[in-house]
């Protein structure tokens, strides 16, 4: 296990340097909507919250940390703070999977296929697409979250922002929950699910149909209560979406949220809910970067929501 | 004379050969699955003296019971064996059944054949003990004599030993029915220990107004007189005509609160609430006095007494700052009103910020792990009512007082009853800190160490939190005492009242027969019996006020008639049988004549016969036996069974 | 021997928690627990519930085993809300590590 102290004070200074606890410029970070010419001016905006572009540098980091867990050198991650280009910043940019990068900037291009083909009238603008700062509130650093959540909030209000469409469970809670609670800020927040419609069942999509297992995430399943949308969703495309031990407000933990202070653990818990899902025999539908990429650890086939609903749009 | 009486008589005229009808029950299966019962009829129907033999499904049922009346009714039969499950469960029925056939109801047999046969064996060998046990009841059936029940005349009226408010409550209930009462209790007031709480849990209720109540409704009624400052000094008789002696005495100067209102007292205020006391009802006797009261039954209502820690369990007596829960109760109802915000609570003079809870003081005890009283006896029950008590004071504290804390150290939460559980509920939500301790590892209250605000510490070995120990600085520690018996040896010696393990008097049978003690006429009431609430002693008083009046409301009360008799023809007054007699007074010897001279031969008074036969085993000329038990029925049932073995 | 201090439930209140009083240690929160380790989060609650700041301190790092996955949360019977209590601790010890670092 690493010390939390010392993650948290590494997340927190990056948080506070670039507004997203990897350190990595967000320039850098968020480049997937170049080409898609999404409209910049428009009261509902789509808000990723940059989790799925996070999401290769999450992998790179905690493969790191999984390996020096319980090292020698364990103890000295909190120099990383003076050392940006190994654990944080640019070094981490360039020692991340091209490949992962052009995953992540896929699922989000297919939910805005999605949204499109549902007729939604949105607007993208990377400029106010921030970090939620959600990792902080998890970690208990209430100020530090606070700080950025301000920063964030002020962002938005200013731009006269009023509905955001988000894409993963954790930017979810901290706008539509946290940020309301805290700072009493009034977004109208959904997923881009709660949004998507497609045409009633008729047509040949025989070629799509067949068994899937839905992974709901802690925060829609338990504390968003969303986990029928998905259900709703996948069911009328004409999958089967075969029951699982442990789902809906009953979910099991993929470990994910672990994977910084203690990868092992993670993996424990990560291995766990993959024989569950794995124990129905299908394909597994992730909605969440942190699932996916905990569950993929595992070498499950897992794929997006946004992968299964986009082939319908 | 009735036609029934004269259609009996003719059925018991000697020479007449007796009739009897054996009825054989299946009981559903339970005893026809291993009992061939119809073989059992047909070898029964040879026996000489047995007139008929049927069988049922449910011999108890309507049916059954209609089949046995009928036989009864036609004279076919003059005396019925009935084989089925045990006669505790339906004796009783079938002798009623005889009752509303016009028949007398002793002319009746019972064999058991379903827990003493089909329940322990099986096949041919179930059906020959079946048989055997049959023939042998009806073989003691042709002998039976129809016997009248022992008529006793009831006294109506009823004393009632002590006024609590189970006392009080009975008191009421009996006057309510037109019963006399009279109350005798020992103290000068009314209202027992309940008088001196202030709250009760868990409704919250004024504990004076419940007394007041109580009171006022015995107090009330004329047909209630009610004598303080007494005791029952001797008790005489039996059900329905006992007498008891009552002694009056004024109280030692040492038994008086020194708050008595004396000027109430001198004045003879009746009624008056002493707080902490109760109900004044009358003044003082100034001189002894002694009177005997007639009554048909006695309800003991002499309550409990709060355990008394030893000198210095978990620092009781030591430390001013140790007290008990009826202590704290006092405390808490003498605290000053105080204005918010910050009402501060005052013990001794100090201001108090955490208090700890001990339950189970005086309860539960463990052989091995508590220690024994002198006479070896160890309060192994659980008082019932402390939790509830407890929790009802700490949720007191916590509402009156915000500021100080409350520790509640525990063996387990046993708040059993109606609105008792939301009490633990609402301590929760009133931040008690629960600590659980197991009985070995009792809390240790010492004093703190130097430098701590508070004078004391507990130090609690706690399972809640795996068995660390923890410790805190406490101003108080309340003692959750428990019930004991009250302190009635005399009573218990002079009225031979029965006591069970727990020292508390004892019932004949918890469900049966739960406010009766097994002396007819006793009945008990309240916390003298066992550990119980307000509500529940109030209840048990009810209930025995209920029984009371039963036996009392027919002017006379019927006593099974099996009780010895003696014979005065062969009786030659040795004497012996009144040596072995077991219940005084059951059994005196008087003078008669014989055969023209003085003699002395035994009598026996029926009311206070237990029929035990301790008498008819040791008289030499065979003059005493047993009603519904002589001796030529025993023999006459040994033949029965020895003549089947032989034909077997 | 820890030491209860009857003030720390107040202190925690600053934290965002005003449920601690409600647990009645009933255990259900262990048992749903993914993490299966060391009675987490039952101990963990019963040293708030007592005051025992110094063990929460020394086992300060034990908190952030947890996932914040809400099964607790869900599941107890009581509503005292084990998963916030969890998060509401760990900003304690954050507040009390800044305040070591500013010393």
């Amino acid at each position: 296990m690493y010390s939390p102290k010392d993650i948290i004070d590494l997340l927190a200074a990056n948080v506070r340097r670039t507004r997203n606890p990897f350190g990595v410029p967000k320039r850098l970070m968020n480049r997937w909507w170049k080409g898609l010419e999404l409209p910049a001016r428009a009261d509902t905006l789509l808000y990723t919250g940059l989790m799925y572009q996070a999401a290769p540098y999450i992998e790179q980091t905690t493969s790191m940390l999984e390996r020096f867990e319980d090292s020698k050198w364990a103890p000295y991650i909190g120099y990383a703070r003076w050392m940006p280009n190994y654990l944080a910043g640019l070094g981490l940019y360039l020692m991340a999977d091209g490949k992962e990068k052009t995953r992540a900037a896929g699922t989000l291009k297919n939910i805005v296929r999605i949204l499109q083909s549902s007729g939604i009238r949105f607007g993208y603008r990377p400029e106010l697409d921030f970090y939620s700062g959600i990792l902080l509130y998890d970690l208990g650093d209430l100020d530090g979250f606070l700080e950025h959540a301000r920063f964030v909030a002020d962002r938005l209000q200013q731009a006269g922002v009023r509905r955001l469409i988000t894409v993963d469970p954790h930017t979810t809670y901290a706008l539509k929950v946290l940020y309301h609670k805290y700072l009493g800020t009034r977004l109208e927040v959904k997923t881009y699910f709660e949004l998507a419609q497609f045409p009633p069942a008729g047509g040949d999509r025989s070629d799509t149909t067949g068994p899937v297992v839905v992974h709901d995430p802690c925060f829609y399943g338990r504390y968003l209560e969303l986990s029928e949308v998905p259900n709703r969703l996948l069911t009328g495309l004409g999958y089967h979406c075969v029951p699982v031990r442990n789902s809906g407000p009953f979910t099991s933990c993929c470990g994910g949220p672990a994977e910084s202070i203690s990868p092992k653990q993670s993996r424990e818990i990560m291995q766990r809910r993959v024989e569950e899902l794995q124990a129905t025999g299908a394909p597994i539908v992730a909605m969440c970067p942190i699932c996916m990429g905990n569950l993929r650890k595992s070498g499950a086939q897992v794929e997006d929501l946004s992968t299964f609903l986009a082939r319908a749009a | 004379m009735s036609d029934k009486n004269q259609r009996e008589q003719d059925r018991s005229q000697p020479g007449a050969a007796p009739r009897v009808g054996v009825y054989i029950c299946h009981c559903g299966g339970n005893i026809s699955d291993h009992v061939d019962v119809e073989k059992v009829c047909s070898d029964l129907a040879q026996t000489p003296g047995v007139e008929i033999t049927r069988h049922n499904m449910f011999m108890c049922s309507d049916p059954g019971q209609e089949l046995i009346m009928e036989d009864v009714k036609s004279g076919k039969v003059d005396r019925v064996v009935v084989a089925s499950c045990a006669p505790s469960l339906h004796e009783t029925t079938f002798r009623n059944a005889l009752i509303r056939a016009g028949a007398n109801p002793y002319i009746y047999e019972h064999a058991n054949i379903r827990e003493q046969v089909s329940w322990v064996h099986h096949g041919a060998a179930a059906t020959a003990k079946a048989t055997r046990l049959v023939a042998a009841a009806a073989a003691k059936a042709a002998r039976l004599q129809p016997l009248e029940p022992i008529r006793v005349p009831a006294e109506p009226h009823a004393v009632i030993i002590g006024g609590g408010v189970a006392g009080l409550k009975a008191a009421a209930e009996l006057a309510g029915r037109g019963i006399a009462v009279t109350l005798v209790e020992k103290s000068p007031f009314l209202g027992g220990h309940t008088a001196q709480w202030d709250h009760l849990a868990p409704t919250g209720e004024a504990a004076r107004e419940v007394v007041a109540e109580l009171a006022a409704a015995a107090l009330s009624n004329p047909l209630v007189s009610i004598i303080t400052s007494a005791e029952v000094t001797a008790l005489e008789g039996y059900v329905g005509q006992f007498t008891l002696t009552v002694t009056r005495r004024p109280p030692a100067a040492s038994d008086l609160p020194e708050q008595l209102p004396t000027a109430a007292v001198g004045a003879g205020a009746p009624g008056t609430f002493v707080p902490g006391h109760g109900i004044l009802p009358a003044p003082l006797p100034e001189e002894s006095e002694t009177r005997r009261i007639k009554t048909g039954v006695v309800i003991l209502a002499t309550g409990f007494r709060p355990y008394t820690p030893k000198r210095g369990e978990y620092g009781y007596g030591e430390w001013e700052q140790v007290v008990t829960l009826p202590e704290l109760i006092r405390i808490l109802a003498e605290q000053q009103q105080q204005p918010p915000p910050e009402p501060v609570l005052t013990v001794n003079g100090r201001a108090v910020r955490r208090i700890a809870l001990i339950h189970c003081v005086g309860s539960r005890q463990i052989p091995g792990i508590h220690e024994e009283r002198p006479d070896g006896t160890l309060n192994q029950y659980c008082s019932r009512t402390c939790c509830t008590a407890l929790l009802h004071a700490a949720n007191e504290i916590r509402q009156r007082f915000p500021a100080v804390h409350v520790i509640d150290c525990y063996r387990d939460i046993r708040t059993y009853g109606r609105g008792q559980e939301e009490l633990y509920t609402q301590a929760g939500r009133n931040r008690v800190l629960f600590l659980r301790f197991e009985a070995e590892d009792a809390p240790v209250v010492e004093t703190a160490p130097p430098g701590s605000e508070s004078p004391l510490q507990v130090r609690v070995k706690d399972t809640l939190t795996f068995g660390e120990e923890v410790q805190a600085p406490v101003d108080l520690v309340v003692l959750g005492v428990g019930m004991e018996p009250g302190p009635i040896p005399e009573l218990i010696e002079m009225m031979k009242l029965p006591i069970g393990e727990d020292r508390f008097l004892q019932e004949v049978h918890p469900k049966l027969r739960p406010v009766e003690l097994a002396k007819a006429g006793l009945l008990l009431a309240g916390t003298c019996q066992s550990p119980m609430d307000v509500g529940e002693a109030c209840s048990a008083a009810a209930s025995a006020a209920v029984k009371a009046a039963a036996i009392l409301g027919r002017g006379l009360v019927e006593l099974d008639p099996f009780v010895a008799q003696v014979d005065p023809n062969r009786c030659r007054g040795t004497g012996l049988c009144l040596e072995a007699c077991l219940n005084d007074g059951a059994l005196e010897l008087v003078s008669c004549e014989r055969a023209g001279e003085a003699g002395r031969r035994a009598q026996v008074n029926p009311a206070l016969c237990l029929g035990c036969g301790a008498c008819v085993a040791v008289c030499p000329e065979g003059a005493i036996q047993v009603n519904g038990w002589t001796l030529d029925q025993f023999e006459a049932m040994v033949d029965a069974i020895v003549a089947d073995q032989q034909a077997a | 021997m820890a030491t209860i201090s009857t003030q720390f439930v107040e202190e925690l209140e600053h934290y965002g928690v005003d449920t601690t009083m409600d647990c009645f240690n009933c255990g259900t929160c262990a048992a749903i627990c993914p993490l299966i380790y060391e009675h987490f989060p039952r101990r963990m609650i019963r040293y708030a519930q007592l005051g025992a700041r110094e063990r929460i301190l020394e086992q300060a790092n034990d908190l952030w085993h947890c996932l914040h996955c809400g099964l607790c949360t869900l599941t107890c019977p009581r509503q005292a809300d084990p998963g916030e209590l969890i998060l509401g601790l760990r900003r304690l010890v954050v507040a009390e590590w800044r305040r070591a670092d500013h010393v």
